[in-house]
Order: structure tokens, then C-alpha cells, then sequence
């Protein structure tokens, strides 16, 4: 499947995977704005995410990296269709997911699961987990032979074993939960899974287990990693490439290597600098690049670059229009100004 | 597809009987806890009890007249008539034992029809939202406003004066508070993850409903429930009393209040056994709606804690 | 140098329904004087029931079972509520996890740092308060404070509620800010601009801060010693260099490994295998036995807490001050 290549903003993208044909999802000028309501009418909109583009390949893990406010969530949602966009394309396997309906739609859903953040509501605190596990499997009315044993062969891949069974949610810690969650998305063996901060409210050790049975799972089953976190440590252990994102817009994408060896956006270098490194040798000496201000709010982003009233480099265009995209090297394309000197 | 399910489907539930059992013992210890709710159980099991067998069970006819002879007319309460006798004979303690079943079979009759009305209303309501919402809302507020005893006379009027329209006329005044609580609770439960998990698996939302909020939301709502029996009981009863509802020789408990009224205060036991029979029924309903809330309170099953 | 906090032998039970947590079982550690202490550990370990054990700020069914605080040379667990008070909010003061919980909705930002001021400073008019609380959130970096001790707390970011609860935890002079979790809620570059201010404060007031954290990171950044906390119990204390450099303790190994470290390529990350200890049936003996890779049967009797090089602590029989 060929893709026509139209406008600069294209080409950087394309950068990212060699053949097309590899990208098992690729959304481009994706967006949604979410409407504030006054009284009578609606007062403005949250930007939530504002026209971005990217491609994921087959196989591997891109991480969405982004604070409090990036859109980072959203997207995951979005590209689930968990929520409507607004705009943009979303191709999984090459076909618009926008358009889908009724069985190709439920087809799409079992291609695809997402795991959330929070361990504690994302499972029906009614249901036990045997009910849980078999929701999947009954609503595609899929035939996995027996059905208990089918589940326990799951629950025994990510750590968990047939006592668990019949047990309810609460009877479980948060890094238990959480594996049960992951044995739920795998139920169909999709070929998307979709994380949205899967181990941010773990314990370190949990998150370690959970971050290796994942790698795992990827290899087992070749699944596709669309990952969220804000944790830069986790990323670099878990993806093969980074999307950092800044108050809806996207505004760097790598190998994961390239973005912590050669980070060009200033926001990623801030990010970079800002994480605690656990390492007071490094802690001491390594180069820090002071953030001043706070991140503004999604209603009224600031024109031109959204970065520009925090960044130190900022100049004059860049408060008066949006930077375009830029392949700065091999699979590395960034949205600054000051590369476009080039 | 079902072959995984060996022996342990019953009702729907998938686990071991064993285990359902469990979970109701300790149901029961914890409801055991509570003096005030044990007590509560008691007179709402009781009252369930005579409702069912009471009319099997009765010394006397408590319909027919002159079954006793027209010298025990008001007479007061002795061994052969514990709550006396009426102006035609009847045993009371025979008329009250029946009233019980009319007063259980008329509150299930209301909740049997305001309930579900109520929840599916407010399933729809708190789920959709946008104008559905408030369509239903507004509908609501309307019913709302409605004092039912306007409404029970009007229907009176229409259908004539009984049971049957008393019971209509409740039903009619009571789902819109059930959809009120319904809906607060699915506003809430529908944001939690797990409804979006559902979605994303591509759960049918009539499955989503009945599956995943309303089992989450009805909590509440069953403390509501255990509440209104009593609350019901005591408004068919002041229907009856004012000649709205159940009529004679019907032995409704308001009925009775009504009739004794002639002969107040010197032949008290006609007033008064049927008012106590009221008063502790419904006292019943309301210990047991306090000791449904705590045990269903996390809350206080951590103050139960303490004690150890 | 001088100490300012002393804890010995702490000991907190919580009498629940299932038996007895035995929150934090014999803790010992001293803070002193403008240092930086942290505690760390991850859920469960007691770390936070500890930092609150402090003040004696525990409620039922936890009770504070034994121990000592002394806290410049007088031991807090004796004190009288109302003396405590006049400890609490003038020379100990908190941070905790959510600023929204620590500032109350109906007042404004300038006065809960003002009602801070003369709580503690009876003859200081609430005029002059909030002038000291305009100059206190210039000093910790809040824009336009003329305007923001007007605002609510639901009107500030998250960002900006933790630095006025900062401002009211400084705003007394302080000698121990114990600070529990302050910057878990927060956005990672919001964090990085918070522990600069702690530091920065640190050096100013002279204040010793006790943090109570979970990651490792943070604790290689800000603070100078460092406490490990594994189930109740301390097992590793030392300078945060030492910790990391040369970790004895085999908790304390297998969570630095667990770490995934932004600037180090790993190929895989160790874990520690099994969980958390129930905190009722406690194992016997060292309380990490059943997930240690080294256990052996000498771990059935506890360990105790060993100087194993200078001013380095850890509880472990395979250290050599231990054997």
C-alpha cells in the first residue's frame, strides 16, 4: 500500500518506517478539540490534540511521552475510537478506522485492547475474575475449545494462577490487578495493545515485573505497543521509538536511542534534564536546563510555537507561527524553528 | 462454549456454591453485629412470614360475620380474642393477622412497578445524557411534583375506590425518586474505567447496562428500597384510613384504624392493635434500612475493626 | 554536628479486625541539623506512618506502642497535646502528597500562610501576616503575589498549590520541614522546579527536611543520607553516595536494579522476586528471607542494624560486621 507523499509535513513522517507496508497503525492530522460549555453557549475549546501525525510499526513499542496535559491520553483513546475524533486519519492495517461499523467495527475490537492506569476501577468490582476474563471471549463469540482452561493458560502467563480464579478484584493487590488486566487484553490475541500509564501508580518492584512480562508478551505474541507514560526511565526500557508531546501538538519523534543521546526540541531537553536520575553521581554533574513557568492551559495555547513563552531559545517566529516539521536525521524528525535553518 | 462451566452454574453464577455461600455468611456475621439490625430482620422476616401463612393460620374467619355470636361484639381483648372483637364479632387478632398480607402484597405490588420503571429511566437517563436526560428529568420533576393524594383521589374517581387504585396511585407517585437515585449513581459509575474497558472490548451497551453500571449503582438504591416498604405500608394505610383505599371488609390495617375510630377511646383495642401492627412493621423496615447502609458502608465494616 | 531529630526504637501497631499490622516494628535514625534525610521505601513499608509517629499524629487503631522522639534533646511522645501544638506548624512542619487536601477550599492562599503566622505569633496582626505571606511567595517563585494571596485554592495548579503549602510550611522558620511524598502528584518538570525550591530553602532557612519518598531518583538528587525501609523495619542507612555506589542490603540492590534509569541502556531489568509481606503473618525472622536470592538459614533470626563501613548501616547477616 502506497502512500502519496504531498507536503513537507508528510515527508517527516514517512521518515519513520522504511516501507509502509510495515506500519500496522499510522494516524495523521489527528484532532480533537473538547468543547467548554458556559450557560448558553459554548465559552471556547480544550486543544486537546491539534493536528498530529505518526506511524507505528509492526512488532515494536512507540512510547507517547508527554505531561499532564499533552493529549497523550487522549490519543490513545482516539485511536482506539474509545472517543470520536474530530479530524485526521487513523489507519490500523490499512484501513480507516473512522469509517467502520457494526461487524467490521467489532472486528476492529478484537484486533485491539487497551490497558489503563489504574488498576483499582478498571476492573468490574462486581464481577469475579473468571467473569471478567470470559467478557471478551463471549462478546466475539470466539471458540477457544475449553474456556477454563483457555483462561488460565492467560492468567498463567502473566504470573497468576487457577486459585485466582473466582476471586474478586479487591481481593488483589494493584500490580496483581494489573496482570489481570493485561491477561483480559490478551484474551484475543490482538494485534494492538494500547497502555496508557500501565505501571505509573506501581511500586517500583511491581513495575519492573510487569515492564518485563510485557517485553515478553511482545515477543510471544508479536504485539503492537502503543505505550503512554510520562516516565522517561520506563521508556527507555520498554520502546524502540519516542513521541513527546507538548500540550497537544507533537513535538519530536525518535529512536528511543537518538532521543537520549541526541534530544534536539528544547521541551524534550528540559524533560530530559528535569527527571530525577537515580544516580547522584549523574545527579551532580550532568547539564541542567532550568524550566521556568508553568505549562499554560489547552483552552488558550499561546500562538505560534506552543512552547515558545517557556523556552529559553525562543525567537521572534516562533511566537508568531507554528514551527513546521523537520527530518533532522535518520528516523528523527522534530518541530522547531531553529532547525529550520538547514 | 459452556463446557469450562462443569458444576457451577446456578442463577448465573460461575463460581463454586461453596463460595457463594461464603460470601453470605459473612453477610450474615456482619449483619449479626448490629442488635438494631438483627432486630430490624427479625420483625421484617416476621412480618414476611405471617403475610404469607397468616391467613392459613387464623383462629377465627376474619371476614364472615357473627361467626362468634353477636354477644362478643366489642368486646375487649381476653384469651379467645387477644386484640378483642369488632361491632360485628369478628375476631381482631384474626382481621390484623390478615391485614399483614394485604399490607405486604399492596407494598409489592407498588415497588413491583415503580422499580423498574425507575431504574431503567434512570439507566437511560444517567447514561445517555444530552436530551434524553432531560426529557426524563423534566418528566420526572413533573410526576415529582405531584401530591399523591391528589392523585390517589383522581384515580379513585377513575377507577373507583380500592385497593387496586391505591396501589396505582403509589406506583405513580414513587418511580421518580428511584430514577433520581438510579441516575446519580450512573453519572458516577459511568466514568470509571472499567465501563471503559467494556467499550473497548465492544461490549453491547444494553449488556454495558445491565451488566456493568447497574450492578455498580443499585446499592443505594436497596437501602431506598428496605426504606419505602415501610413508607409504602404506612401510605396505603393512610389511604385506607381516609376511605381511599382498601374497603371493607377488606381488614387493611389503615381500614381498621378507621373503623375503630367510632369507638375511640373506650374501646381503644380497635384502634390500637392495628396501629401498633403498623408502627412496628414499619420500625422494622427502617432498623433494617439503617443496618443495610452500614453493612454496605466500607466504612463501617473498618470500624468493626477497631473493636478487635 | 548537631542532631535534631532523634528516633529510637519507634514502634507503631495498628489493632485491626484481622490482627495486628505491625506498621513500623523498631525504627531508629537521627536527622541533623540542615541536613536532608530521606526515607525510602516502597507501599507498606511504614514509611509515612513514621514521618506522621513523629508529631504523634496517629489515630485508632493505630497506636504508638513504644519509642522515643527527641526532637532537640525533648522527647515528643511525653508532651501534652496542647505542647505539641506549639511544636506542630512552628518547628515541624508538613508537605504532604495532595496539596488540594492540605488547603482548605473556603480561604484564600495568602490566608492559610497568614493564619500559619499568628497561630503560632499571637502578637502579629493578620495584616501584617499576610505582608510576610506576599514576601514568602515571591521568595518561593510565585508569580504575581499581590494577586495570588487573593486566590483560592481551586483556582492555583497543582504546581502552585504545593509551593503555598510550602510557603506555610517555611513561613515559621522552621527546624524540620518533614515533607511526605511532595511531588508524586506533580507533573516531572513542575517536580524538578519544587526540589530546587526545597533545596534552595534548605540553604536559606538552615531547616533540616526529612523526605519521605519512593523513588530513587529523587533521593539521589536532593537528599544527603538516605534510610531504607522494608516492612516496617530499617534495613540500610547511609550516605546517598555510599547507598548507591555500594549497596549492602539486598533489598536495597534489587530496587536500584529495579530502577529502569533514563540514562543507562539495561537490557533487562532485575526483579525482585514474590511481593510485600502480609503485614499481620510476618515471616520470622529477617523480614526479607522469603524473597532473597542470598537467604540462608541464619536468616530465621532477625539481624540487626550493623555499621558495616563508615557511618554505613544495614541490617543483614552476610554483611561483615554482622558475622
Amino acid at each position: 500500500m502506497k502512500l502519496k507523499i504531498t507536503t513537507t509535513h508528510h515527508a517527516g513522517l514517512l521518515q519513520g518506517v522504511s516501507d509502509m507496508d510495515e506500519a500496522i497503525l499510522v494516524v495523521r492530522n489527528l484532532r480533537k478539540y473538547f468543547p467548554v460549555k458556559g450557560i448558553f453557549f459554548t465559552k471556547g475549546y480544550i486543544r486537546a490534540v491539534d493536528k498530529i501525525s505518526f506511524t507505528v510499526p509492526k512488532g515494536s513499542t512507540l512510547a507517547l511521552v508527554g505531561e499532564s496535559g499533552s493529549g497523550k491520553s487522549t490519543v490513545g483513546r482516539l485511536v482506539l475510537r474509545l472517543i470520536e475524533p474530530d479530524d485526521g486519519e487513523i489507519l490500523f492495517d490499512g484501513v480507516d478506522v473512522r469509517k467502520l461499523k457494526n461487524g467490521k467495527l467489532l472486528e476492529f475490537r478484537r484486533r485491539t485492547s487497551i490497558v489503563f492506569q489504574d488498576p483499582y476501577s478498571s476492573l468490574n468490582p462486581r464481577m469475579t475474575i473468571y467473569d471478567i476474563m470470559k467478557e471478551p471471549i463471549e462478546t466475539h463469540g470466539i471458540d477457544v475449545g475449553d474456556e477454563e482452561e483457555y483462561i488460565v493458560k492467560l492468567l498463567e502467563r502473566v504470573g497468576l494462577g487457577r486459585e485466582h480464579l473466582h476471586r474478586f478484584p479487591h481481593e488483589f493487590s494493584g500490580g496483581q490487578r494489573q496482570r489481570i488486566a493485561i491477561a483480559r487484553a490478551l484474551a484475543l490475541k490482538p494485534d494492538l495493545i494500547v497502555l496508557d500509564e500501565p505501571t505509573s501508580s506501581l511500586d517500583v518492584s511491581v513495575q519492573a515485573q510487569i515492564l518485563n512480562i510485557l517485553r515478553e508478551l511482545q515477543e510471544y505474541y508479536k504485539l503492537t505497543y502503543l505505550f503512554i507514560t510520562h516516565d522517561l526511565g520506563v521508556v527507555r526500557y520498554i520502546a524502540s521509538r519516542v513521541a513527546v508531546m507538548y500540550l497537544g501538538k507533537i513535538v519530536e519523534i525518535s529512536d528511543t536511542e537518538s532521543i537520549f543521546n541526541s534530544s534536539y526540541h528544547p521541551y524534550t531537553k528540559m524533560l530530559l534534564s528535569s527527571i530525577p536520575v537515580p544516580d547522584p553521581k549523574i545527579a551532580r554533574v550532568r547539564e541542567k536546563i532550568k524550566l521556568v513557568g508553568e505549562p499554560p492551559s489547552p483552552l488558550n495555547p499561546p500562538p505560534g510555537c506552543r512552547f515558545h513563552p517557556r523556552c529559553p531559545y525562543a525567537i521572534d517566529v516562533c511566537r508568531k507561527e507554528e514551527p513546521p516539521i523537520i527530518d533532522i536525521e535518520k528516523n528523527h524528525v522534530v518541530s522547531c524553528w531553529l532547525y529550520t535553518k538547514r | 462454549m459452556t463446557q469450562g462451566w462443569k458444576n457451577h452454574k446456578i442463577l448465573g453464577i460461575s463460581r463454586p456454591i461453596s463460595q457463594f455461600i461464603n460470601e453470605w455468611k459473612l453477610i450474615f456475621a456482619v449483619i449479626r453485629k448490629s442488635p438494631i439490625t438483627t432486630i430490624g430482620l427479625a420483625i421484617v422476616m416476621g412480618f414476611v412470614i405471617l403475610g404469607i401463612v397468616g391467613p392459613y393460620i387464623t383462629p377465627y374467619d376474619p371476614m364472615t360475620i357473627g361467626v362468634t355470636g353477636t354477644l362478643k361484639r366489642l368486646h375487649p381483648p381476653c384469651l379467645e380474642h387477644p386484640f378483642g372483637t369488632d361491632e360485628y364479632g369478628r375476631d381482631l387478632f384474626s382481621r390484623v393477622l390478615y391485614g399483614a398480607r394485604i399490607s405486604l402484597i399492596a407494598a409489592l405490588c407498588v415497588m413491583a412497578l415503580a422499580v423498574p420503571i425507575g431504574i431503567v429511566l434512570g439507566l437511560v437517563s444517567g447514561y445517555y445524557g444530552g436530551i434524553i436526560d432531560e426529557i426524563i428529568m423534566r418528566v420526572t420533576d413533573i410526576f415529582l411534583s405531584f401530591p399523591g393524594l391528589v392523585l390517589a383521589i383522581a384515580f379513585s374517581a377513575s377507577l373507583g375506590a380500592g385497593l387496586t387504585s391505591a396501589i396505582i396511585a403509589l406506583a405513580a407517585v414513587w418511580w421518580p425518586g428511584y430514577v433520581r437515585v438510579i441516575r446519580a449513581q450512573v453519572l458516577v459509575v459511568k466514568e470509571m474505567l472499567f465501563v471503559e474497558a467494556a467499550k473497548a472490548i465492544g461490549v453491547k451497551t444494553s449488556r454495558i447496562l445491565f451488566r456493568h453500571i447497574l450492578p455498580n449503582s443499585i446499592t443505594p438504591l436497596l437501602v431506598l428500597i428496605t426504606f419505602d416498604f415501610g413508607s409504602v405500608i404506612l401510605a396505603t394505610s393512610a389511604l385506607s384510613f381516609i376511605g381511599l383505599g382498601a374497603q371493607p371488609p377488606i381488614p387493611e390495617w389503615g381500614r381498621l384504624i378507621a373503623d375503630g375510630r367510632k369507638w375511640f377511646p373506650e374501646k381503644w383495642w380497635y384502634s390500637f392493635f392495628p396501629g401498633l401492627a403498623i408502627l412496628v412493621t414499619v420500625l422494622g423496615f427502617n432498623l433494617l434500612g439503617d443496618g443495610i447502609r452500614d453493612v454496605m458502608d466500607p466504612r463501617y465494616r473498618r470500624s468493626i475493626e477497631i473493636k478487635g | 554536628m548537631k542532631k535534631i531529630l532523634e528516633v529510637e526504637d519507634l514502634r507503631v501497631y495498628f489493632y485491626t479486625y484481622n490482627g495486628v499490622v505491625r506498621a513500623v516494628d523498631g525504627v531508629s535514625f537521627e536527622v541533623y541539623e540542615g541536613e536532608a534525610m530521606c526515607i525510602v521505601g516502597e507501599t507498606g513499608c511504614g514509611k509515612s506512618v513514621t514521618a506522621r509517629a513523629i508529631t504523634k499524629m496517629i489515630r485508632p487503631p493505630g497506636r504508638i506502642v513504644s519509642g522515643k522522639v527527641l526532637f532537640n534533646g525533648i522527647d515528643i511522645m511525653k508532651l501534652r497535646e496542647d505542647e505539641l501544638s506549639k511544636i506542630r506548624g512552628q518547628d515541624i512542619t508538613y508537605i504532604y502528597q495532595d496539596p488540594s487536601a492540605a488547603l482548605d477550599p473556603l480561604y484564600t492562599a495568602g490566608y492559610h500562610v497568614a493564619e500559619t503566622i499568628t497561630s503560632h505569633n499571637k502578637w502579629i496582626k493578620i495584616r501584617e501576616a499576610l505582608k510576610r505571606a506576599i514576601e514568602l511567595f515571591r521568595e518561593i517563585l510565585i508569580p504575581d503575589p499581590e494577586a495570588r494571596i487573593k486566590s483560592y485554592p481551586h483556582e492555583l495548579s497543582g504546581g502552585m498549590k504545593q509551593r503555598v503549602v510550602i510557603a506555610t510550611a517555611v513561613s515559621n522558620f522552621p527546624k524540620l520541614i518533614i515533607a511526605d511524598e511532595p511531588t508524586t502528584a506533580l507533573d516531572v518538570t513542575i517536580q524538578a522546579q519544587i526540589l530546587d525550591l526545597l533545596k534552595e530553602l534548605r540553604r536559606k532557612y538552615n531547616s533540616s527536611i526529612l523526605m519521605i519518598t519512593h523513588n530513587l531518583g529523587i533521593v539521589a538528587e536532593v537528599c544527603d543520607r538516605v534510610m531504607v525501609m522494608y516492612a516496617g523495619k530499617v534495613v540500610e542507612k547511609a550516605y546517598t553516595e555510599r547507598l548507591f555506589e555500594n549497596p549492602f542490603h539486598p533489598y536495597t540492590r534489587g530496587l536500584l536494579n529495579a530502577v529502569p534509569n533514563p540514562y543507562k541502556k539495561v537490557t533487562r531489568l532485575e526483579t525482585i522476586p514474590g511481593s510485600v509481606p502480609d503485614m499481620i503473618n510476618i515471616p520470622e525472622g529477617c523480614r526479607f528471607r522469603p524473597r532473597c536470592p542470598y537467604a540462608t538459614n541464619r536468616c530465621f533470626k532477625e539481624p540487626d542494624l550493623v555499621e558495616v563501613e563508615d557511618n554505613h548501616y544495614a541490617s543483614c547477616w552476610l554483611t561483615p560486621g554482622c558475622k
